[in-house]
């Protein structure tokens, strides 16, 4: 094994695996190190009730059909396969659902019942908007943010007939309500936008672009798992010749003439020789405070002001997640399903709360940690079973999973230590299970075994998801957009690929960001398969399917 | 030597992927097929929250002694043994304490400590164990079994030392220790455990010559840094760069044949695949009886293999991950507090045969086992970066019967086994844990087939299946009745245990009969061994 390379890649998400790919297939000598024994560490998919159902214990739902990733790395052809549900979306409440096709008249027909004039209004935004989806997500998503690129966000106001400085005045909440007249409409539309990818729906200016944009997501469901992704991407990468190293903690950057030169492993990893030389670039896939401690504080030093003054103030306590996992006995069935039974074929349901007056004032109350009066208002809900058999055991066992975004700090219950206690966990825990039984009525009693991770225990298994942080830190106010972390930095040779613009997703589009901005530097981006845009799975699986 | 000659290898556990690497670099077109969707078979590691956890095979008996740790290059690659200086503790009523080192003097120091008599004898057992491992026992482990007789003849002619191992061919585990007159129980009691912790009974006739094996290299037991899992990863990669590739959620169902030749393979999904030769790691039940069904084979083989007994111990494993201190083992002397293993429940010889006993026989016995704490040793099995607190993966491991409603008991005994760590160290009683998981016997079958009846070792160690009779003695030489069939797991010799030394044999049969180019050369303490005339012509 060499330990001289061109780029360095610290931490083997799957965004930094996917950085990794694009550098080694461009010619470059990558090495990626990683901590933990595995990689992808919120992209996995364990047997976790011991009893052959696999289950996607972080990221549920796969954003990669709006990536142009699946193109340029070939991901189908490194063993991911796709499965794009009848459903696309839904959200439900315990007597009534709002589900989603990939077919627009279909989805109006739905919309309708509520309101003729939502589901005119929200077919016609998809209408206009379709066609150019490719080259908004070209500039809004998959590219650096600039300052041309900001105004071109709150340009796209226009597809919804808001003009750019209303666009900058507005939230999400204030959007939706100018917008629709059906409370229900709202709800779903907000919950959403609240999936929190792109900003904060109650933040003015972002929540109203990001709640735009929430509705651009595709979802597709990886066949047997989300680790499927992180296993194309190893392949991938190895299949270039890349150097994957598991087990191998970094213990600190190392420099040289003032850029950074490699990296020492930790004097307790099993490799015998610790120095890695990396003569070009050093990516830091490590969230800001992390990569802080491994690239030394003075070195933090030498970064330039702005970006100085983001690592150490970076804001990790925002969006933390909490996640109960439940084995059933057989599927689930909603209470709602009288009203729509194609709810029972939605992988990824959202429950969004009871009445709009509710979700209006949600986010100031999540705020204000008021933890249990909203808990498990809203929240995402895996049931991957009911569309991918690899799911559900011989014996008809599937599990469903309810995950739930509450704030970190917990200041109101004696700080964020009480995350370990079981008084306080086991108790939202319950509610989680209480709001399933409302949805679906006799689900208590086909509970064979649950069990949740809470921001804490992701923490643990994640060194640079600090706090719990899912996405590298907090996607909104002065950490939005322009505020994120830069992928290129002022130090010479030194990348992030966490924590910038956009968000670590299973889009790729960090990782896709990240590669762009150092094969640029290094002269090696002009590559005749870097070209896919965005969006062209997407639209090869729905016309796949027949649908459009 | 032509186009590569095709081989399947089944099962990607140690042996499996041990043989692949060898056969892969020596030029065959290797393709291991293994039925889960991970490799690495016992070499099981997991990570719940953070905590990671060897369900499975933990401590490594011979380490860096395996060939394949040096012809592979494992070190380069990142496998790194951890030997803690102080292996095993045993715990006795009115806080005394035995510490076994790898050190044999600071042993005896601790024996000395209990009864000053038995010191010297302790020293000499183990020195003699020591002995006895290097000349013969551990290279007779990476060469092909001999016959009984011819390996009695070689070890009879071989000088003092080789008669003496000669004879042990003649005792029970048991009587080889009793021949050292150790005089205080607790003594005996904790070399019976280090006999027993891994299903060899002292009073299995024939086997004595086991014992210095067990009592010598589990007291010089390694971790595998980062996790079990790391060794096998790594042999997969080994086998990858070489040109080979690891299929997993292959489920073989048939072997297929063409008159008194193996021709290949067929899955579950239908999928035919043919070979020059197939290796196969599974047990005499699944390569005779399941897979083999058809097979032109001698009805003798066949009834060896439905004779063929299962361990009549299995174990039981709980795995913690706690946010607090280590165990602390107040009253006991601090060396314990470090100790790879920390052994409960035993006070004199009668307790380990009595235990043994009553889990053979099916009940489910909570009053004694061992505790380890990987994380006091490693650093990477446990999430040291959250600052709430120290945190530590623990396991504690006993031995268990297979015929128990384990869905219904687990949890309960775990609690009881926890409950026996706790009176030891009372700071257990406070632990938070943030994660656990039991492996039962259950759990073993169920995650690793090739253990039937949860026995890990693939079938006992008695003296009918050991060596030249493992499995049987047709196929004991790797080779079976039948072209292109070849054997190479824990049930041929020299069994489980992750020594990697079946792997290892079986390969080089292989090789040679595939005009193979053999690229490794003999280990040295083979070559040692073979001119000490202790392994025969």
């Amino acid at each position: 094994m060499g330990h001289d390379f061109d780029v360095v890649i610290v931490g083997a998400g799957i965004n930094g695996l996917a950085c990794g790919c694009y550098l080694q297939k461009a010619g470059l000598d990558v090495a990626v190190v990683e901590k933990r024994n595995e990689c992808g560490p919120f992209a996995l998919t364990e047997d976790i009730f011991s009893c052959g159902v696999p289950v996607d214990t972080h990221a549920g739902v796969c954003f990669i059909t709006m990536s142009p990733v699946w193109g340029d790395l070939e991901l189908g052809e490194y063993g991911l396969d796709l499965i794009l549900p009848e459903v696309a979306a839904g959200t439900i409440w315990p007597d009534r659902n709002l589900i989603y096709y990939y077919d627009p008249a279909r989805t109006w027909e739905q919309i309708s019942r509520y309101s003729k004039d939502d589901a005119d209004t929200f077919v016609e935004f998809l209408a206009r908007i379709g066609g150019d989806l490719p080259e908004i997500l070209s500039r809004a998503v998959f590219a650096p943010p600039t300052e041309e690129g900001e105004d071109y966000l709150f340009s796209l106001g226009k597809y919804i007939g808001f003009g750019e400085h209303d666009m900058r005045t507005m939230n999400g909440v204030e959007l939706l309500d100018l917008i629709y007249e059906n409370d229900y409409v709202k709800m779903s539309m907000l919950g959403i936008a609240d999936i929190g990818v792109f900003g904060d729906p109650a933040e003015k200016g972002e929540g109203a672009v990001m709640t735009l944009l929430a509705w651009a997501l595709g979802i597709a469901v990886p066949r047997g798992g989300m680790h499927n992704l992180v296993h194309a991407l190893v392949r991938c990468f190895r299949h270039h010749g890349g150097t994957l190293m598991l087990n191998a903690p970094v213990a600190e950057v190392t420099w040289q003439g003032g850029r950074p030169a490699g990296v020492v492993l930790e004097e307790y990893s099993p490799y015998p020789d610790k120095e890695l030389t990396a003569r070009q670039a050093v990516v830091m896939h490590a969230s800001p405070p992390v990569a802080s401690t491994l690239l030394g504080a003075d070195k933090v030093d030498e970064l330039d002001h702005s970006l100085r003054r983001r690592m150490r103030d970076w804001d990790m306590t925002g969006h933390c997640a909490f996640t109960s996992y439940y084995l059933l006995d057989t599927p689930i069935e909603w209470g709602s399903k009288a009203w729509n039974p194609d709810v029972q074929q939605c992988a990824y349901p959202l429950r969004a709360w009871d009445s709009w007056d509710h979700a209006s004032r949600f986010f100031q109350r999540a705020k204000n940690e008021e933890l249990l009066s909203v808990a498990a208002d809203v929240g995402e809900i895996y049931n991957m079973g009911c569309v991918d058999p690899s799911r559900v055991s011989p014996d008809g066992k599937t599990a469903v999973v309810f995950e739930v975004e509450y704030p970190m700090n917990l200041r109101r219950h004696g700080g964020m230590q009480a995350w370990d206690e079981r008084a306080l966990t086991d108790r939202l825990h319950e509610r989680h299970t209480e709001c399933l039984e409302e949805l679906a009525p006799g689900t208590r009693g086909r509970i064979a075994a649950s069990t949740y991770f809470t921001p804490i225990d992701n923490w643990r298994r994640n060194p640079s998801a600090v706090f719990g942080h899912e996405l590298g830190g907090d996607v909104s106010g002065p950490q939005w957009y322009l505020g994120r972390m830069p992928a290129r930095t002022s130090i010479e040779g030194l990348y992030f690929s966490q924590g910038i613009w956009p968000a670590s997703l299973t889009h790729l589009g960090s990782g896709y960001v990240a590669a762009g901005c150092v094969a640029e530097d290094l002269g090696v981006r002009e590559q005749p398969w870097w070209d896919h845009r965005p969006m062209e799975l997407m639209y090869e699986l729905i016309a796949g399917r027949g649908s459009r | 030597m032509n186009a590569s000659p095709e081989i399947l290898v089944l099962g990607a556990g140690p042996n499996g992927l041990t043989a692949a690497a060898y056969l892969a670099r020596a030029g065959g077109a290797v393709t291991v097929l293994e039925r889960n969707i991970e490799t690495g078979g016992g070499l099981v590691t997991e990570e719940l929250a953070g905590f990671r956890f060897n369900y499975h095979a933990t401590y490594m008996m011979l380490a860096e002694l395996m060939p394949p740790y040096g012809d592979l290059g494992l070190a380069q690659r990142g496998v790194e043994f951890i030997r803690p200086p102080e292996q095993v503790s045993f715990l006795f009523e009115d806080d005394a304490a035995l510490t076994l080192h790898t050190d044999v003097a600071l042993s005896a120091a601790s024996v000395k400590s209990l009864c000053p008599a038995d010191a010297p004898r302790v020293e000499a057992l183990l020195q003699d164990c020591a002995t006895m491992c290097d000349a013969f026992l551990i290279p007779a482990s990476y060469v092909p079994p001999l016959e009984p007789i011819d390996q009695m003849v070689a070890l009879n002619s071989a000088g003092a030392l080789g008669e003496k191992m000669a004879a042990m061919g003649d005792i029970t585990p048991g009587e080889f220790v009793a021949g050292y007159d150790i005089e205080d129980p607790r003594v005996e009691a904790a070399l019976l455990y280090l006999i027993a912790m891994f299903g060899l009974d002292p009073d299995e006739g024939g086997l004595g010559f086991l014992a210095p094996i067990y009592l010598y290299r589990l007291t010089q037991a390694a971790l595998v840094r980062g996790g079990s899992h790391q060794l096998s990863s790594v042999l997969r990669r080994v086998v990858e760069d070489a040109g080979g590739s690891v299929v997993v959620d292959a489920d073989v169902r048939e072997l297929l044949w063409d008159g008194a030749r193996v021709t290949g393979v067929s899955l579950a999904d239908g999928t035919a695949l043919h070979a020059d030769a197939v290796l196969s790691t599974l047990n005499p039940a699944q390569n005779f009886l399941e897979l083999g069904e058809d097979l032109p084979l001698d009805p003798m083989i066949r009834a060896s293999a439905s004779d063929w007994e299962w361990e009549r111990t299995s174990l039981f494993v709980a795995n913690l991950g706690v946010v607090g201190a280590a165990p602390r083992y107040e009253g006991y002397p601090a060396e314990v507090d470090r100790s790879l293993n920390v052994v409960m429940g035993y006070e004199t010889p009668a307790d380990v045969h009595d235990h043994l006993g009553e889990v053979a026989s099916g009940s489910l016995t909570s009053s004694a086992g061992h505790g380890t704490v990987c994380s006091l040793h490693d650093p990477l099995m446990a999430p040291g970066h959250v600052p709430f607190g120290e945190a530590h993966t623990l396991r504690y491991e006993c031995l268990a019967p297979y015929d128990v409603d384990w869905d219904s008991e687990a949890e309960a005994f775990a609690s009881r086994c926890i409950d026996l760590w706790a009176r030891y160290a009372p700071n257990l009683r406070d632990a938070n844990v943030r994660a656990s998981l039991n492996w039962t016997p259950a759990d073993i079958e169920a995650h690793l087939p090739t253990m039937r009846r949860g026995s890990i070792k693939h079938g006992s160690y008695a003296i009918l299946q050991m060596g030249y009779n493992r499995p049987n003695p047709e196929c004991s030489g790797y080779r079976t009745p039948l072209d292109g069939l070849y054997l190479g797991g824990a049930s041929t010799h020299p069994g489980g245990m992750v020594i990697l030394g079946a792997g290892y044999n079986a390969a080089r049969v292989l090789a040679g009969d595939l005009g193979l180019d053999i690229w490794w050369s003999e280990p040295e303490i083979v070559t040692s061994a073979r001119a000490a005339g202790y392994l025969g012509d």
